[in-house]
This record gives C-alpha cells, sequence and structure tokens, in this order.
C-alpha cells in the first residue's frame, strides 16, 4: 500500500507540476503578446483579399468579364507596364489610377468626427504638390532647366502672401494690405518676374551649376525670413521671427470646415494649372521647348532666341510655384523659416519623377503618390484604432501598422539592431524616416524599372490629312516656293536697303 | 557685286594658339552651289560655326546679304535666311521626326507664349507645314519614320531628317556639313540633283562640306573652297581642283 500510496503522490506532484509548468507558460505567452494581439491575424485576410481582386481580373477571368469598369481596370493593368506609350491607353491609365487613388483618400482612417478634416487635408495636400510638380514639369520636363530651388519660388509666394495679406507692407508711410487672393497674384508676378530674371544668369551657366545656384536661393531666403523685419510679424514693439496668423481666402465665408473649402479651391487650382501646361506643351511653343532640352544650340540656329524661351518658362513656372505657396499659407497660417525647407523641393521632384516627366497629367498621378505616402506615414501611427472610438482596424491601417511597428520598429527603433529582435516591446519608427524610407524606395524603384514614370511624356504628332499628297518633286517645288515667299521678301529689302545706305554715307 | 549674297574676308579663329581658322576669304553669288574640301583638321566646319555665329570670331567679317553679322548670336544670323546643319548630325532626339521638322520653320505663330493659348490661331498654318513636312519626308524616303523618335533612327537616316530640317526651314542660303555621309549611293546622288533642282526653282544658295571627292568635284558645282591647316590652298572651279598639285599635296601630305 506504500507503494501505491506513494504512485499517487508522484502522479499528483507530477500533475501539479504540469500544471503549474502550463500556468506558467500561460502566463509567459500572455507577457509575450503585445498590445495589439489580433493585427497580424486582421491584416492577412485583407492582403489576401487585395491580392485577390488585384490579380484576378486579368489572370484569371480576364476574357470572362464584359463590365464596363472592370474590362478598363484589367485590360489597364494587364498592359499596363509595356503599353505606358501609347495615347489610348495613357487616358485609361489615368482614369483608374484616380480611382485608386480616390479609394485610397476615402480609406483614411480619422479620429471621431474628423473624416471630412482628413480627407480634405490629404486631397489639399496632393492639389499643393501637384501645383508644384506641374511648374517643375514646365521647367525641368520640357526645357531641361534644372530646377533645385523650387522651395525658393513657392517661398517667395508664402512670404508675399503673408507680408501683404496680414503683416501689410509700408512704403512712403502708407501700409499696404490686401486680400488674399491679390496677395496671390501679386506673388505669381513677383515670383515670375524673379524667375524672368534668373534666365540671364541661366543662359551662360550649364545646367549643373544652375541647378546649385537654384539650391542657394532656396536657403538664402531661408536666412532672409531669420533676419529682415519686413518679413517678421509686427508687434507693439518687438518683431518675432516669421510671419503668423495670415488669413486664408474665403476664411470664415462658409459655415463648412475651412479645409473642405481649400480642398476645392485646389482641385480647381489644379485644372486651371494642369490645362494651361497642356496648352503651352502641346502648342509649336512647347515644340520648341522640347528642342531646347535636346539641344539648345540647333534650335538657336534655327532662328529662336533661347533666352526669351527659358525666361518665358521660368516666369510661367515660377508664377505657379508663388500660386502654390499661397494655397500653403493659406491652410496653416503662418511661414517660420523652417517652413522653407529644402526637403519639400525633393519631395517634388520625386512626384515628377514619378509620374512622368513631360507629361501634365502624370503630375496628378505622382503628386498623388508622394502626398498619400506622407500623409498616411503621419496618419496611420498617429490616430489609434481606439481613438477612433472603434476596436476594427481598417485595411490600411492594418498594413501600415505591419509596415511601421512590427517591420519597421524593428529595424529602425531606437535601440541596436541585437537588441531589437530579442526585446519584447517593439519601438514605433520615427514618422519622418519612414516617409524618406518609403520615398527614396519608390525614386530607385521607378528609375530602376520606369525610368519615365508613369506616363512617360506623349509625342506631340499631329498627323496630316492629306498624308504625302505630293507624290512627285514638282508639286512639292511649288509648295516651297509658297513658303519661301516670305523669306524671299527679306532679301529684296536687304537688296533695297543696301543702296540707301551706301547714298547716305 | 550685287548679287553676293554670302561675303567672308580675313575670318580667323584661334584655339589657345592653334590658329584653326586662318585669314579666310570667299564671296558666295546667288544660286551658286560651293564645296568646302580640305584634309581632317583644316578648319572647314569651324569656318561653318564662325559664320553661324555658333562660335565668336577672333577677327574679320562676314556679310549676309550685306548685312555685317560677325558679331550677331545665330538665331539673327538664321532670321536673315542662312541655315545649316551640324556635322555630327545633332537631331533632337527625343523628338519625333515630324517634331523635328517642325520645329524648323520661321515665322510660326504658335512659336510665341501668347499664341499658344490659342490653338485656333496657329491651326491653319500648322497643318499646312505637316503637309509640307510630309512631303519633303516622301521625297527623302523616309515617310515611314515620320513618327518615330528621331533616337531611333540609323546614322543616314538621321543625315536625311538632317537636310530636311533644313528644307523645312526656308532658308536661301543652305550650309550643309557633310550631308550624305553614311547615306546610300542611289540616295546620295537622288539628294544632289534634288538640291540642284531647289536651286534653280528657288533660286537657293548652298555650300556643301563633303570628304566624297566624286560628290564635290562634278560639273553641278560652281566653285570649290580648298582649306588646309586653317588656311585657304585654293579658290577655283572642280577643274582647277583636279589639276592643282597643292591640293594632291594636301590630302596626301608630302
Amino acid at each position: 500500500m506504500n507503494i501505491v500510496n506513494e504512485v499517487k503522490i508522484f502522479v499528483k506532484t507530477l500533475v501539479a507540476a504540469f500544471k503549474e509548468f502550463f500556468a506558467k507558460s500561460k502566463d509567459k505567452i500572455e507577457y509575450v503578446v503585445p498590445d495589439h494581439p489580433s493585427r497580424i491575424r486582421e491584416a492577412v485576410p485583407w492582403l489576401f483579399m487585395i491580392l485577390f481582386y488585384i490579380s484576378y481580373p486579368f489572370k484569371l477571368f480576364k476574357h470572362m468579364y464584359n463590365g464596363f469598369v472592370d474590362v478598363i481596370v484589367s485590360e489597364t493593368l494587364y498592359r499596363f507596364p509595356k503599353g505606358r506609350h501609347e495615347k489610348a491607353l495613357q487616358d485609361r491609365i489615368f482614369v483608374v489610377g484616380m480611382l485608386i487613388i480616390f479609394v485610397l483618400v476615402l480609406l483614411q482612417p480619422a479620429a471621431q468626427g474628423q473624416k471630412l478634416f482628413t480627407i480634405s487635408f490629404l486631397i489639399f495636400l496632393i492639389c499643393y504638390y501637384t501645383i508644384m510638380a506641374t511648374g517643375l514639369n514646365l521647367q525641368t520636363g520640357t526645357t531641361g532647366i534644372v530646377n533645385f530651388g523650387v522651395i525658393f519660388f513657392v517661398g517667395i509666394g508664402m512670404i508675399t502672401s503673408g507680408v501683404l495679406s496680414r503683416r501689410g507692407l509700408d512704403i512712403f508711410g502708407i501700409t499696404i494690405i490686401m486680400d488674399p487672393i491679390s496677395a496671390m497674384i501679386v506673388g505669381m508676378i513677383i515670383s515670375g518676374g524673379i524667375g524672368y530674371l534668373l534666365a540671364y544668369p541661366g543662359l551662360k551657366l550649364r545646367t549643373d551649376y544652375f541647378a546649385i545656384i537654384t539650391i542657394a536661393l532656396g536657403e538664402f531666403l531661408k536666412r532672409l525670413l531669420l533676419a529682415e523685419p519686413t518679413f517678421q510679424t509686427k508687434r507693439s514693439s518687438t518683431f518675432s521671427i516669421g510671419l503668423n496668423n495670415i488669413p486664408g481666402a474665403f476664411e470664415g465665408v462658409f459655415s463648412i470646415e475651412y479645409t473642405f473649402v481649400l480642398a476645392i479651391l485646389g482641385v480647381l487650382f489644379v485644372i486651371i494649372v494642369t490645362f494651361i501646361s497642356h496648352l503651352l506643351i502641346s502648342s509649336p511653343y512647347g515644340r520648341v521647348l522640347r528642342g531646347i532640352r535636346e539641344d539648345e544650340e540647333v534650335v538657336s540656329s534655327y532662328g529662336y532666341d533661347i533666352f526669351k524661351y527659358k525666361a518665358s518658362v521660368l516666369a510661367v513656372g515660377g508664377a505657379i510655384f508663388a500660386m502654390a505657396g499661397s494655397l500653403w499659407v493659406w491652410k496653416v497660417g503662418n511661414v517660420f523659416p523652417n517652413t522653407i525647407a529644402v526637403i519639400i523641393t525633393f519631395y517634388v521632384w520625386a512626384a515628377f519623377i514619378i509620374g512622368g516627366k513631360g507629361n501634365p497629367k502624370g503630375m496628378i498621378l505622382g503628386a498623388s503618390v508622394i502626398a498619400i505616402t506622407q500623409y498616411s506615414v503621419n496618419n496611420l501611427s498617429n490616430i489609434s484604432a481606439t481613438e477612433r472610438g472603434s476596436t476594427f482596424l481598417g485595411p490600411l491601417d492594418v498594413i501600415f501598422r505591419f509596415i511601421t511597428v512590427d517591420i519597421g520598429g524593428t529595424i529602425f527603433g531606437n535601440s541596436t539592431w541585437m537588441n531589437s529582435f530579442a526585446s519584447e516591446e517593439l519601438t514605433v519608427i520615427d514618422q519622418n524616416f519612414l516617409q524618406l524610407l518609403i520615398v527614396g524606395f519608390l525614386i530607385i524603384v521607378f528609375l530602376r524599372y520606369m525610368p519615365d514614370g508613369i506616363l512617360p511624356e506623349l509625342p506631340y504628332t499631329p498627323k496630316s490629312k492629306s498624308e504625302g499628297h505630293f507624290e512627285d518633286q514638282e508639286l512639292l517645288i511649288e509648295k516651297m516656293k509658297q513658303h519661301t515667299q516670305a523669306s524671299k521678301d527679306i532679301t529684296k529689302k536687304s537688296k533695297e536697303e543696301k543702296p540707301q545706305k551706301e547714298e547716305e554715307l | 557685286m550685287s548679287d553676293v549674297v554670302l561675303s567672308v574676308h580675313n575670318l580667323s579663329k584661334s584655339f589657345s594658339g592653334l590658329k584653326a581658322v586662318n585669314d579666310i576669304s570667299f564671296d558666295l553669288r546667288k544660286e551658286e552651289i560651293m564645296g568646302l574640301i580640305g584634309p581632317n583638321g583644316s578648319g572647314k566646319s569651324t569656318t561653318f560655326n564662325l559664320i553661324s555665329g555658333i562660335l565668336p570670331a577672333d577677327t574679320g567679317s562676314v556679310k549676309v546679304y550685306g548685312t555685317e553679322v560677325i558679331h550677331s548670336p545665330p538665331h539673327k544670323i538664321n532670321s536673315l535666311g542662312l541655315s545649316r546643319t551640324f556635322q555630327n548630325t545633332r537631331l533632337w532626339r527625343e523628338l519625333t521626326v515630324l517634331e523635328n521638322l517642325l520645329i524648323a520653320p520661321k515665322k510660326q505663330i504658335g512659336a510665341s507664349i501668347l499664341n499658344a493659348f490659342n490653338p485656333w490661331q496657329y491651326k491653319k498654318q500648322e497643318e499646312e507645314l505637316i503637309e509640307k513636312a510630309y512631303t519633303i519626308l516622301k521625297l527623302l524616303e523616309i515617310d515611314h519614320m515620320a513618327e518615330n523618335y528621331a533616337s531611333e533612327l540609323s546614322g543616314g537616316q538621321s543625315k536625311l531628317v538632317d537636310i530636311g530640317r533644313l528644307l523645312m526651314s526656308d532658308a536661301n542660303i543652305l550650309m550643309l556639313d557633310e550631308p550624305v555621309a553614311g547615306v546610300a549611293g542611289p540616295l546620295t546622288e537622288k539628294i544632289f540633283q534634288m538640291l540642284k533642282k531647289l536651286r534653280n526653282e528657288l533660286s537657293l544658295t548652298i555650300v556643301i562640306i563633303e570628304h566624297n571627292m566624286d560628290f564635290i568635284l562634278r560639273k553641278g558645282i560652281d566653285h570649290v573652297v580648298v582649306m588646309a591647316n586653317g588656311t585657304e590652298i585654293l579658290n577655283g572651279t572642280p577643274e582647277d581642283v583636279r589639276k592643282s598639285q597643292d591640293v594632291i599635296d594636301a590630302y596626301l601630305g608630302e
């Protein structure tokens, strides 16, 4: 019996030990699991669903779907990388791209009651980048003037807006204060004028040296804002650095969220600016600009004054940049030296590269990629699910948290890489670094696999109604006779003028 | 002397001590075809660059229709009616062949920034120019390449587009820098006949640089200037050139 008892005790202790062991391990598991246990589990089905929706139309059921949107989307995605150079497909890519952007904008999570603000601000940001990218597209994409001073022109727009609509400009004892729209127009004129003047050094300097000048100008403006009292908000006795409390256009006119008004204004500006740049690029004027990009010496030997063209395009681009600057000032209401940051120039350049140089529509897509990336990273790491009053995580939320916390936090957390895998607490990556990381990654991918961007430049080749109408030389020569009449007149004139001059002498 | 359209006098240019062009003088009468020949590095292309204003000359004078142009920028010289091609065919590479031809014409309404906003204003002129461009391309037998990028062309085709561009420019004085280098034989002949015909019909004046002696020393050429080491060693008819011992020495060495 002793033996039986002992066995019983042994089994009991064994069971107790197992119980204790499992209990301890259970505690341990609870301790290991981070605050968001369902994060990855929730992300996986979303990822699969998105992958499925992307892949099925143009792989499995491509020929079976006849629905309008399905055909357009699947056809476009199916032919996307190679068919980008066709005009017909470019329009479709643009439509599909805008649809995707629309969905991504709507999916942005927002704190309770902030949905309208979030969406409006994202649209505003897209418009802000699109306007700047369009200006850069005219100067760099079409004319080949390398401009790294986007923020310089934008800064002129910001400061002019701030000074004229808030602080007031003192001239001869009179203080000039304007409404925001007039201030924007004055800013555009000033910025355009400075762009025109920049053509003087631009004509003599090689492309890269001109680019260095433009970078320096941005820094120069930043220093000027630090030191010059004209650009500082007036207080009773002292001056503070920067301008603040700048009023926005139509601020307080409508009883709706002001950012929403600005988003509509931004969309209006984008439509105007894109239309203008399309008109310019597709005209004979734009053709000469593209000729200058390729070989300006030959263009000048065909009778075009390079200076005129470069100066005009720098002026138009400068005015467009200033417009973006005013729009930004209306939103944030202040200009500080740190607002004029060189990094904005490079975000615009990234939008320009991703969108496709020389294509006005591509600028909208490229700017959207940059703006959505930038905004999502901030927005998704700032607003947690509970703040939104719901434990349900949105699809973007899940994906971005997976990137920022699980991957980004492990690699870029504030501990060393050796600690980061072992540590149980994962730190969220610094948002600014993640923005730079994603944008840099996008630039590398696009330069490697699509150097001409999502929508490459289209050749402007209008077709003749009567293609090759003249079969023989006789008719051609007759045709050419008509065209040379003008230049023959010059010859006659110079011949007539010459004897007169000799008589005068 | 009234029919002298281009007169060059004592033109000189030196690159840090090396006299690339030394005291060149010649007169070009209306409706003449002139050949400019010489060994490699004898300063032919530099002479072209000096006349068309691409390079600033040291001394000398260049008169186009009696107007002194020695210090004028290229676009002003072109507006007097002088167009040129470049030796290393400088097409606008990321533009299509058609666009290459369409930049060349002068006095385009839509080429000014204000008119660019009004497509209706330049539409008619544009259609005429496109028709003309297609005709020229057909004549040069490259109309099938009209919508290809210039960077996709072969060397010979590029030369043809270059000539087409020159014909589009409505100039009275054409300066061709090695126009048929790399162009197939039969087409070379055709191009020369076409230039001659255009010269007769449109009263053009043509200067040609060429290494191909068969192309230059023929009946159609009115006079030939031979250059060697930057100096002018002969100015005469093709017959003179054939007979001259100086020219043979310059080409074959001592």
